[in-house]
């Protein structure tokens, strides 16, 4: 009790390290969630309303890359980024741009399978009824877009909450530095390990702060409020 | 004009569907009946493009050339009822012009009570009429429904029969319906077609049927009608 009475006097008593690990970890999460919904999702409706040989094939890979260890990508994204990999001049390793790289190569395969998933269930019924009515292809795409805008919405907070509670990727390639790529899981794992409850429980409590105001806010935009009427 | 040529559809080594020669002439009402299973389905998915033959082709020679197409299972689209029929309307139309044709097309299908309600809460009658009322709402010169009305009740098949005739009778559409409905059938069509395991068993006016039924399956038709 003691520890958590600690935890709220930190959370409120604005520590400048907590902000900044605060900091870079939405801007973490935020970038990575927007890049990978960029990406994964306009992949993810190609996929899901699109009929082709091979497409199973394709889904299969997807689907293991879903289940792609983090701490794998992390060793990928390192080996890359190293000072002797192909990737080396960028000067990247150790940053948050290369945190955000690890994390958009882990969720981009969630939301692009989860996409496809969810839109192979009603797209052969949606696009026939809009191909009869002889609508435009943009139309037919908007109409399969705002049709799915609620599940869409979970596959991108999906996206978010596996991000947000990443620590093996993150932590190899950014390297946990204070003040510069610490973010709220992997000063979670150092300061647990350092004996230090109160503050890792301070940051526990933000980060679920966090994914409950982002869950909050996005209910929103799902229409929630309408769906059960 | 219509014309159907050596159409074939397989379903692995099934033959599911075989129309050596079928002509269709612009402003025709035909009748898709048959059992379950008969290849009503099939032959209209292939005639709208939704499907691809195995052999065969569907040639449309008249201008404009493209059909307009009613599943089985039409979709409803979650905004509202009038915003779907919206959907169906050119761009380009002017705010009263939509407005006059949306609220002629909510009345004629009795949907105004429901304008406001999404089109994803409605029943399975009140979806067809909405999904029909959506294709009608501009004129059009090739309709090709696959049992617009299975859904609808006693005053839904009424209206879904007055309103479909109206239209092509106005706009000499080319029509191209499957239906169970030996009412509905009789009462719309120029010309009947049973289709019996995927091939046409018999061809007619509806007088014909009507008179000399030529397979088990018409006489039965006949007797519901009569019933």
């Amino acid at each position: 009790m003691e520890a958590f009475k600690e935890a709220m006097r930190l959370v409120f008593s604005l520590d400048r390290e907590i902000w900044q690990i605060i900091g870079v970890t939405l801007r973490m999460t935020l970038t990575s969630t927007a890049v990978s919904c960029l990406i994964g999702i306009p992949f993810g409706v190609l996929l899901g309303k699109s009929v082709f040989r091979g497409k199973a094939f394709i889904m299969r890979i997807l689907y293991t890359l879903t289940g792609m260890p983090p701490v794998v990508i992390g060793l990928i994204v390192f080996l890359f980024l190293s000072h002797s990999g192909p990737l080396g001049s960028l000067k990247l390793l150790f940053s948050v741009d290369a945190m955000i790289i690890a994390q958009c190569l882990l969720i981009t395969p969630i939301m692009a399978g989860l996409t496809a998933s969810v839109i192979g269930i009603n797209a052969p019924k949606l696009l026939e009824t809009a191909k009869g009515m002889r609508l435009p292809g943009r139309t037919q795409t908007k109409l399969l877009l705002i049709e799915n805008k609620v599940p869409l919405v979970s596959v991108a907070l999906t996206g978010f909450g596996r991000a947000i509670s990443e620590v093996g990727a993150v932590n190899l390639v950014g390297g946990n530095i204070q003040l510069k790529t610490r973010v709220l899981t992997t000063a979670i794992m150092l300061e647990t390990s350092k004996g230090n409850f109160e503050f890792a429980i301070a940051l526990g409590v933000i980060l679920l702060s966090i994914a409950f105001i982002i869950n909050f806010a996005a209910s929103f935009l799902r229409g929630e409020k309408y769906d059960y009427s | 004009m219509i014309t159907v040529d050596s159409l074939k559809k397989y379903a692995g080594n099934r033959l599911i569907l075989n129309i050596p020669a079928l002509t269709i002439e612009k402003g025709e009402r035909i009748m898709l009946i048959g059992a379950n299973g008969s290849g009503k389905t099939t032959f209209l998915r292939i005639m709208a493009g939704a499907l691809e033959p195995d052999g065969g082709k569907v040639i449309y020679s008249d201008e404009p050339s493209k059909p307009y197409y009613l599943p089985q299972h039409s979709y409803g689209f979650s905004m509202s009822v009038y915003k779907n029929l919206q959907t169906a309307l050119p761009r380009e139309s002017g705010k009263d012009e939509k407005y006059k044709a949306i609220a002629g097309m909510l009345e004629l299908f009795d949907l105004e009570h429901l304008a406001k309600k999404r089109g994803s809460r409605l029943s399975g009658g009140e979806t067809q009429r909405l999904a029909l009322a959506r294709l009608l709402i501009t004129p059009k010169s090739i309709l090709l429904l696959d049992e617009p009305a299975s859904a609808a009740d006693i005053g839904g098949n009424d209206l879904i029969e007055t309103a479909l005739l109206d239209f092509c009778k106005k706009n000499g559409t080319t029509l191209v319906m499957a239906t169970h409905s030996p009412k509905q059938a009789l009462n719309i069509a120029t010309r009947v077609i049973l289709l019996q395991g995927g091939e046409i068993a018999e061809c007619g006016t509806p007088e014909e049927l009507i008179k000399r039924p030529q397979t088990e399956w018409g006489k039965r038709f006949i007797d519901h009608w009569r019933v």
